[in-house]
């Protein structure tokens, strides 16, 4: 009986990649964010009332990642934001070389923030690495509360959690101080955001939190 | 049910490490995986099964490390005695 001893990353190829897509994003300061939830927790809402918001601030550009159709670009590209619609065809998360790919369809010196919405899934986008600044996670009212205890790999990648559809609180049972808290155990240095894409709640201090960083970035 | 893709991504690695015409000898895979590395280990298992059945690596399990944190590692294969005798 004999061993090789190997010790090598699986991801290893797909991180090289992103760590390609880093240095070129860092190269025109561009701030980017990989968004995540599971389907229908509000992504592309939140991307629409968030483009709307930063409309003569910042100049965002968005990756759109789903398993089929380019619906979600059209939504974004009547506010008027630069988009690349990434179609997987059926795969359940966005790989790095994939955003390379749709890096290279963006004018880079002319974009301040970059969102990548990632394909709706809470488990499997978290273990690919785009190249971006950070992880941000949607989780909606309407999905329950236990989706940190039940994903922890995503809420401990991330720096920020939106806990989206607010106004749907009176309707349904949703513990918003259960999900802080399960969420600020897994991942204490999450910054939480409660939003609703319906009333607005919310949205000026999750952009704010963008302008912010952005604003560290740029000097 | 991204394990399929890492399963073959395991594969690939063996596969550059393992020398020409000993795969057949590999016995065992080790394989760490972390708690929030996002994978399932039943379902990689599985992946890495099916896509190695019809090849010189059928043989080879793989052996599943479980640790904290997000590490996703192939960490040494083991060699024994090759399947049907062959030295």
């Amino acid at each position: 009986m004999s061993v090789i001893t190997i010790e090598r990353k699986v991801l290893e190829k797909n991180d090289a990649i992103a760590g390609r897509n880093r240095e070129r994003l860092g190269q025109h300061r561009v701030f980017a964010l990989n968004l995540l939830s599971s389907p229908g927790a509000g992504k592309t809402s939140l991307l629409e009332r968030t483009l709307d918001e930063l409309g003569g601030k910042l100049r965002v550009a968005v990756i759109e990642g789903d398993v089929q159709t380019d619906l979600d670009a059209r939504r974004i590209a009547r506010h008027g934001a630069p988009v690349v619609q990434i179609v997987t065809h059926g795969a359940c998360h966005l790989e790095a070389q994939l955003v390379a790919d749709a890096l290279d369809q963006f004018d880079l010196a002319a974009v301040d923030c970059l969102v990548i919405e990632n394909v709706g899934n809470l488990v499997c986008p978290a273990a690919f690495d785009l190249g971006e600044a950070f992880k941000v996670v949607v989780s909606s009212t309407a999905e329950g509360d236990d989706k940190p205890l039940k994903y922890p790999a995503m809420f401990q990648r991330a720096a920020a959690l939106l806990i989206n559809k607010m106004d749907l609180l009176p309707y349904v049972d949703f513990d918003v101080a259960a999900v802080r808290r399960n969420a600020l155990t897994i991942n204490p240095a999450l910054e939480v955001f409660e939003t609703s894409c319906r009333t607005g709640e919310g949205i000026p201090a999750w952009c704010g939190w963008i302008q912010d960083r952005v604003a560290r970035l740029r000097g | 049910m991204h394990e399929l893709g890492l399963a073959e991504g395991i594969l690939d690695i063996v596969r550059e490490h393992v020398p020409a015409g000993r795969e057949s000898e590999v016995t065992s895979i080790e394989v760490r995986v972390g708690t929030f590395a996002g994978v399932d280990p039943e379902s990689l298992a599985f992946c890495f099964a099916a896509i190695t059945a019809d090849t010189p690596l059928r043989a080879a399990r793989l052996a599943i490390e479980r640790r904290a944190g997000r590490e996703l590692q192939v960490v040494a294969v083991e060699l024994g005695e090759a399947a049907g005798g062959v030295a």
